[in-house]
């Protein structure tokens, strides 16, 4: 059904009529109408022709804004001459620009170029710039001739050629006859710029010599940071003109060849099949190894960047390889670097060769990392040796083996695990775990029952990170044998995988089975797991309990690790039953901790509605604290109403002062409330010593946020 | 003294550009801490830094620079007197001096030579012509996201970084951070094969039409703006902070793409890091209207490379069953895969010791790409923008990422960039 354009007529009245401020949902109307126009020829026409309209008349700036801006949607050649005569408008040319960079018409680069003769000033730079993003090939005469004129005009036009990048664009440039100055470093700009885009098109002849001329003009010592670099950007053109081996490799992935060489896109892990380089490949590679070796950092960095992302193939890696004995130190370190980026596996067996040789601490760490990105199997046992060594070595063996890749680095590592000191073992343990080796499941088990504590700790880390139901027997067995701050961590390892494993549920019941199968002993080793789990074959368990005195206690303390506020009825109806005031308390802390625990058991109302009433049976003013640092949990303007008055209270107002605070972080809630909430944080400031909410409400009452800071 | 850009910009360029031919050293007294001690790397180790951008991030990001014994801070940037002022006044603090420099106009600010790294943290409209600009004064950037507001400023942006050598990174911290419970199952290999991505994307920004209300004497308003169309001071465009409803910046087209690429840069930049996704740019974009019934609300599909299928807003009576090669993540993210475990990839860290700061400051100091290179943001920014892309001319498109643009749809690849207001260019 065609569009009936004569619902169109109204909002155009009213846009007509148009200024900022104004109901702004008669354009709505006009903007689904340019939607619905794809394709539909009619609809373009009959709007580009209002719209047309709108430019031309006598509407206001926000009229002709809008206008413009839909015209560089669905504008054609018909809306050119419009557009053309607002260029000159010093406030209306940027949106007729908007318009007209945008209309692919042939017309709308010819109204751009011909304004640049009509037009003066930022107006020109406009113009330059709009021809430069349509990467107008025939404004290069134009703009060339522009490159002898005013200063600030001249560079902007220097920077168009750069953009439009052609081979006239390029030569337009070499020939530009300016003085040192700003059009001058333009110029240089744009030239690098050309020279890539030739580079990118496969003529690196021409982007070499544009790399070379430009590198000549900067010179060998250039004094600022701008000219180093320039400096850097032509040398690093010349490696890269000279570099043909990225266009020969056959990569994964969909970068194609001259995003590659445009942007040295890594080469790292990709199955590279070179050629034998060729004698320009060989003449960059001559090159990247003498700067390498060097003083001159600046083009170190740029080979070395080289050596990371090109000159692919094996060949250059062993080239490099063979240089590194020689190298200092220092360079050493930056060539294990720039090798371990490349990806390339030949330099491995010099790096482990400088791990176990290097009489340079700092070269041996380089030499670690490089291994753990490099390396295999085979090289674990190296690694594991630096777990023992000194300084930052143990740290950097470690994650070399968290890195090491490869079917054969993982058995090799658990290999490891079995054997040498129980230090060791825990700590190839927790690797494992890091590693996320689910193929280690097995030697986590065995190792969650050793008799050796540090290495029962680091199984358990690793089956709760991504053990299951079948794993749950040996935790459990583990559990057992340990004590203390051992036992709380094997009892949180177990309850990870019952609440958070993917098979959560089954190894839940894992976990419950293994508890009826147990004796009385070790059924109280259990249950604090158990109860931290839930559920209600977990409440059944601790309801019996409660019904018998003797047991009593043991009901409580499992009732108090609960992991929801599921069971508020019952702690209420419990504590108003208790008769010990250690029950009162227990009972008491459990229902402040749970009231506003970030699930979904209850909403927000019935969160704070269990704090309000957990407050009512507080007696001393620690508990009340509590309530109140707890309740910003639940972020309403009903929690912020509930504590607000608690910061009159001399006992309490440090707590409320921290919950106002931290409710007002929300930027939301306090926007919403912003009234009630600058009243408040004006008290917190009068009352609090506490730097950080000082800081923070100050921050707030103004509207900013602050940064939490992590803790490390 | 802080310094105040010259009354006259327009006679900027030839001062700046002077500036640049030649060494110019800002006075940098040398004092007993230039020799460093224990703690502190002597002067000429330490990176000499500047802000740019002095609002929310930027201060934020001004406090973990200025907190590090490596870092020597010397100067800062905003359009706004009360930013400018606080920035420069937490540095001076700091260091017990009154030496910060203080800029309105970034160029000066980039035109010190002695300045090694800047952190950017502007409004979106502004990131890709002062990366550039650094790039080419020889600066290495720290850059708040979202990187980039259009599709276009991506490659130049690389390009420039590439180009001059620099190290640029994006400000995502969140990305390696944030998203452990997808990033790690899915590194380890666990879900096997990624297949498809549910991921809850906030709205794109809008048009502006607030009225025009006096401009306060104390932000330069036509610098705030830049490249930006012409439109008048009204506290909603340029205040608000992180507000994407209508009450700052962030909710407006001509100065960021909104809630999809703000949050974006962080929900899809987490999302494709654990998917494996980072190199990758989508192949193309589904436009999934809303049915008439009203029953499933409109969402868009990425495809990428390898097939992954990314759903952005998919409603969830379309999503498959659960299946055990799932993970999820609470902001919304849920990953499915084959479930044939894979070889497991060592999950990356920072390179040196304080997050994101840290490494990039490390990368500075070793010339080495930096986790957030500006390649691997501008791939995340991507996604975005193309679904608001596909979002505004409800319909598909196809990407051909070598060329960047898209394939057979003239009207999309006119939003891949907009012009920008003179004397601004890219």
């Amino acid at each position: 059904m065609p569009f009936d354009t004569t619902t169109l007529d109204s909002p155009f009245a009213a846009l007509a009529a148009f200024d900022w401020g104004a109901d702004a949902a008669p354009l709505g109307v006009i903007d689904a109408a340019v939607v619905a126009a794809h394709g539909d020829a009619a609809l373009t026409a009959d709007l580009e022709k209002r719209l047309g309209a709108i430019i031309s008349g006598a509407s206001s700036r926000a009229a002709k804004d809008y206008a413009c801006r839909k015209l560089s949607m669905i504008g054609t050649a018909a809306s050119v001459p419009g557009l053309a005569l607002l260029l000159t408008d010093p406030h209306e040319s940027h949106m007729a620009r908007f318009a007209l960079e945008r209309i692919p018409a042939p017309a709308a680069a010819d109204a751009l170029r011909q304004a640049l003769g009509n037009v003066r000033g930022d107006l020109v730079i406009g113009m330059i710039s709009s021809l430069a993003n349509r990467r107008d090939a025939a404004s290069v005469k134009p703009l060339a001739a522009l490159l002898a004129g005013d200063a600030k005009i001249a560079a902007g036009a220097a920077s168009a050629l750069g953009r439009i990048a052609t081979v006239d664009a390029a030569a337009a440039l070499a020939a530009a006859k300016v003085q040192p100055g700003p059009v001058a470093d333009a110029v240089v700009d744009a030239r690098l710029a050309c020279a890539d885009a030739l580079l990118a098109a496969g003529n690196r002849g021409a982007a070499k010599a544009i790399y070379e001329a430009v590198a000549a003009g900067i010179g060998d010592a250039p004094t600022t940071r701008r000219g180093r670099a320039l400096r850097m950007a032509a040398r690093s053109g010349v490696l890269a003109a000279l570099d043909d081996t990225i266009g020969q490799a056959i990569r994964r992935g969909f970068i194609t060849a001259w995003l590659a060489v445009a942007l040295l896109v890594p080469m790292a892990h990709a199955e590279v099949v070179a050629p034998a380089p060729s004698a320009t490949a060989k003449q960059a590679a001559e090159s990247v190894l003498a700067a390498i070796a060097a003083g001159d950092a600046d083009l170190r960095a740029v080979a070395l960047e080289r050596v990371r992302y090109g000159l692919h193939g094996t060949w250059f890696s062993e080239a490099l390889v063979a240089k590194l004995p020689a190298l200092d130190p220092r360079r050493q370190i930056e060539v294990l670097s720039a090798l371990a980026d490349r990806g390339d596996v030949a330099a491995v067996a010099a790096a482990t060769s400088l791990l176990k040789s290097s009489g340079d601490a700092d070269v041996r760490l380089a030499a670690i990392r490089a291994v753990g990105k490099l390396g295999r199997g085979a090289d674990v046992p190296a690694l594991v040796v630096a777990l023992a060594g000194e300084g930052a070595m143990p740290a950097a063996a470690r994650r070399a083996l968290v890195d090491l890749s490869g079917p054969d680095a993982a058995t090799a590592i658990r290999k490891a695990a079995e054997t040498g000191s129980a230090s060791s073992r825990a700590t190839i343990l927790d690797i494992v775990a890091e590693r996320r080796d689910r193929g280690a499941v097995p030697l986590l088990v065995a190792a969650a029952g050793d008799d050796d504590a540090a290495i029962r700790q680091a199984a358990m880390r690793g089956l709760a990170a991504f053990g299951g139901p079948n794993e749950i027997p040996a935790m459990v067995a583990s559990l057992e044998k340990s004590s203390g701050d051992e036992r709380k961590a094997a009892e949180l390892a177990i309850v990870r995988v019952c609440t958070s494993s993917r098979d959560a549920e089954a190894a839940a019941n894992a976990a419950i089975a293994s508890y009826e199968a147990a004796d009385e002993a070790s059924r109280q080793v259990l249950l604090p797991a158990l109860a931290r789990i839930g559920g209600p074959k977990v409440m059944a368990m601790i309801d019996a309990m409660l019904a018998d005195p003797a047991k009593r206690p043991q009901g409580l303390d499992a009732l108090s690790k609960w992991p929801d506020a599921t069971v508020k009825d019952r702690l209420l109806e419990l504590f108003g039953t208790a008769a010990e005031p250690k029950e009162k308390d227990l009972l008491l802390g459990t229902l402040i901790r749970i009231a506003p625990l970030p699930d979904n058991k209850l909403d927000d109302g019935q969160k704070l509605d269990l704090l309000v009433k957990t407050m009512a049976l507080c007696q001393r003013n620690e508990d009340k604290a509590k309530v109140l640092e707890r309740a910003n949990a639940i972020r309403t303007i009903e929690t912020f109403r509930f504590v607000v008055p608690y910061v009159d209270d001399p006992a309490l107002a440090e707590s409320a002062c921290g919950s106002v605070v931290e409710l007002a972080h929300h930027q939301k809630l306090r926007d919403a409330h912003k009234e009630e909430f600058t009243a408040a944080l004006d008290k917190v400031l009068g009352i609090t010593k506490n730097d950080e909410l000082i800081e923070r409400a100050t921050r707030y009452k103004a509207g900013q946020t602050w940064n939490r800071q992590k803790k490390s | 003294m802080p310094k105040n850009s010259s009354p006259n910009r327009r006679r900027f360029l030839a001062a700046s550009l002077q500036a640049s031919a030649a060494a110019v050293a800002a006075p940098y007294v040398i004092t007993s801490k230039a020799l460093g001690d224990a703690v502190t790397p002597p002067a000429s180790d330490r990176i000499v830094m500047g802000g740019i951008g002095m609002g929310n991030m930027g201060s934020g990001d001004q406090g973990a620079f200025l907190g590090r014994p490596d870092v020597q801070y010397v100067a800062v940037c905003d359009v706004r007197q009360k930013w400018r002022d606080d920035a420069k006044g937490r540095v001076d603090e700091k260091y017990g001096s009154k030496d910060c420099a203080a800029y309105i106009d970034f160029r000066e600010l980039l035109a010190r030579d002695d300045i090694d790294a800047v952190h950017i943290a502007t409004p979106d409209h502004w990131h890709s012509i002062m990366t550039i600009a650094a790039c080419r004064a020889g600066k290495d950037i720290y850059l708040q996201k979202p990187e980039t507001l259009t599709l276009r400023e991506g490659p130049l942006m690389i390009q420039a970084a590439r180009r001059y050598g620099r190290v640029v990174s994006g400000g995502s911290q969140r990305v390696l951070e944030d998203y452990r419970d997808i990033v790690n199952p899915c590194w380890a290999g666990e879900l096997g094969t990624i297949k498809s991505i549910d991921l809850a994307t906030g709205p794109r920004s809008m048009p502006c039409y607030l009225p025009a209300v006096a401009t306060p004497p104390d932000i330069d308003w036509d610098l705030w703006l830049g490249p930006a169309p012409w439109e008048p001071y009204n506290p909603g465009r340029c205040d608000g902070n992180f507000g994407t409803g209508g009450n700052s910046w962030r909710s407006y087209i001509d100065y960021s793409g909104g809630s999809l690429t703000d949050w974006g840069a962080h929900n899809v930049g987490g999302t494709i890091f654990a998917a494996g996704l980072l190199s990758e740019q989508p192949t193309s974009v589904t436009w999934h209207p809303a049915t008439n019934d009203g029953h499933e609300a409109a969402y868009v599909t990425l495809v990428y490379p390898s097939g992954v299928e990314l759903h952005c807003n998919r409603p969830k009576q379309l999503w498959p069953g659960d299946t055990a090669a799932t993970v999820s993540h609470e902001r919304g993210i849920v990953i499915r895969g084959t479930g044939t475990s894979i070889t497991p990839k060592p999950v990356p860290s920072y390179r040196g010791n304080g997050g994101i700061y840290g490494d990039f400051i490390e990368c500075v100091k070793t010339r080495e790409r930096p986790f957030r290179d500006i390649e691997l943001c501008v791939n995340t920014m991507t996604a975005p923008h193309m679904v608001a892309i596909a979002q505004r001319l409800e319909r598909s498109l196809e990407w051909d990422r070598s060329a960047q643009r898209f394939m057979n749809d003239e009207e999309a690849n006119r939003l891949l960039d907009r012009a920008r207001r003179e004397p601004w260019t890219l």
